[in-house]
């Protein structure tokens, strides 16, 4: 871990975490809250409705991006089980342990959205079709990785277990992506690529992305503020809680 | 210690404890008895709700077969031996998997298909049947023993196990009865069958090698 640069090293330290962080959450809240504001506002409002869906097809702009993000923290769940295996950092299981419960809600808000969606265009709020099924394995996944930490209460099994919880069911996140090409569905093939084309028009695509970035800043600040608790709760019999406490009775 | 001595053990301790090494191979074949009878139009209309009935069941099974994998051993004391030759504890826990699978995975091999072939399902048909059951039960075996590992000695099982080890299952239960759902079609499915095998050889090669730090853990709380 030397290649880091030295305030990124002293972040894997819980008290120097606690204080620098907080700084950063006040700003990704804003920037997220703000950008969320504007590229919802842009997609609901300035942008002319779809040909064949209609306006129904505005609810992308909080479909897509939270769905990209149920599966993004869980692969970074499933990153801070191998670093915290290879490294044993102890802010790697706070990072598990902080956002499990973001990755259950962004993958609840992607199957909300989605069938709020579905009932006017599909017709059904529900198919039991590949993409649908497999989100909802997620949505489980995430559930086990909670329940899985309450179960067990010595706290080094209860991280060892998760790490490999996690890493295990990381072999869902690439059937979860191709499922919409692997097997015959209901849901559409992706329409952003990161490498190649996106056939999505130029102006949906400005909100799209927009909203993409918020949530994404959104969800870090969420995550943090999470990991910050997390933090105080496990070192709550340390001096530096307690003085940092004292100092914020003064 | 020799692994032929290892796996002996394992199978002595299991066929010796009566009937109950059977209880798996029973829930098995009443399941998918009970599914037959009751969607007796569908199955003699489409072979596939019959693979489908015959994998999924597979998964339950294993699942209940896999609460006691540990149980015995941990109770015992045996485990907490085993955890302390570091040296052998992989091929403590090979040979206590492969027993499991001879037991539970080869049975199953071998019924799935013959209950097709009885329920009239063509012999090509069954074969494949019989290919993926043969991939897919060892893998199976494999992810459901670490994931059971995770709990020895909690006290808990059954349902958490269902929510925990059925998310792990779903690759395998796509492509195991996708490869079989396409050989009905009569459609090409090698890519299909690529991935069970490439399932198979990740989950026996990385798994023996996880549990034992798995295993050693659980013996500290």
């Amino acid at each position: 871990m030397k290649f880091l640069p030295s305030w990124m090293q002293r972040l894997a330290s819980p008290q120097y975490f606690f204080l620098d962080v907080k700084v950063w959450i006040v700003w990704l809240y804003v920037l997220g809250v703000v950008g969320l504001l504007v590229g919802s506002i842009w997609g609901l409002a300035f942008v002319p409705a779809e040909r064949l869906q209609g306006d129904s097809f505005r609810i992308m702009f909080v479909h897509v991006p939270v769905a990209i993000f149920a599966q993004i923290v869980y692969i970074s769940i499933a990153v801070a089980g191998v670093v915290h295996l290879v490294w044993k950092l102890k802010m790697a299981d706070v990072y598990m342990a902080a956002a499990a419960p973001v990755g259950f809600w962004l993958t609840a808000l992607a199957l909300g959205s989605g069938m709020i969606w579905g009932m006017p265009t599909w017709g059904t709020p529900w198919e039991w079709d590949a993409r649908i099924v497999t989100t909802f394995i997620l949505l489980i996944l995430y559930l086990g990785l909670i329940v899985l930490r309450q179960v067990i209460p010595n706290p080094a099994r209860a991280t060892f277990a998760l790490s490999i919880l996690a890493i295990v069911g990381a072999i869902n996140i690439p059937i979860i992506k191709y499922s919409v090409v692997w097997f015959e569905t209901l849901h559409q093939p992706a329409s952003i690529e990161l490498f190649g084309e996106i056939s999505i028009d130029a102006i949906y695509r400005f909100p799209l992305f927009t909203n993409i970035a918020s949530v994404f800043i959104l969800t870090a600040g969420i995550i943090l503020a999470n990991m910050r608790f997390e933090t105080i709760v496990r070192n709550a019999s340390k001096t530096w809680v307690r003085s940092w406490i004292q100092g914020r009775d003064r | 210690m020799r692994f032929g001595a290892l796996y002996r053990r394992e199978l002595l301790i299991e066929v010796r404890s009566g009937v109950e090494s059977i209880i798996p191979i029973v829930f098995f074949i009443i399941v998918v008895g009970i599914f037959t009878f009751a969607l007796n139009d569908l199955i003699s209309d489409d072979s596939k709700v019959l693979v489908s009935v015959i994998w999924i069941t597979t998964l339950f099974t294993s699942i209940l077969s896999l609460d006691n994998l540990f149980k015995r051993d941990h109770a015992d004391g045996t485990l907490a031996v085993a955890v302390l030759h570091t040296d052998a504890l992989v091929a403590i826990v090979v040979a206590k998997l492969f027993a499991h699978w001879t037991l539970t995975g080869i049975p199953l091999t071998i019924l799935g298909p013959l209950i097709g072939l009885m329920s009239g399902m063509q012999l090509e048909h069954a074969a494949i049947l019989g290919l993926t059951l043969l991939i897919g039960t060892p893998t199976i075996t494999m992810l459901g023993a670490l994931v059971t590992a995770l709990l020895v000695g909690l006290g808990r099982g059954g349902e958490l196990l269902t929510v925990l080890i059925l998310p792990m299952y779903i690759p395998i239960l796509l492509f195991g009865m996708g490869v079989c759902h396409l050989n009905i079609d009569s459609a090409p499915y090698t890519s299909e069958l690529l991935w069970c095998l490439a399932l198979l050889s990740g989950s026996i090669t990385v798994i023996p090698l996880a549990l034992g730090p798995v295993l050693k853990l659980s013996q500290d709380s």
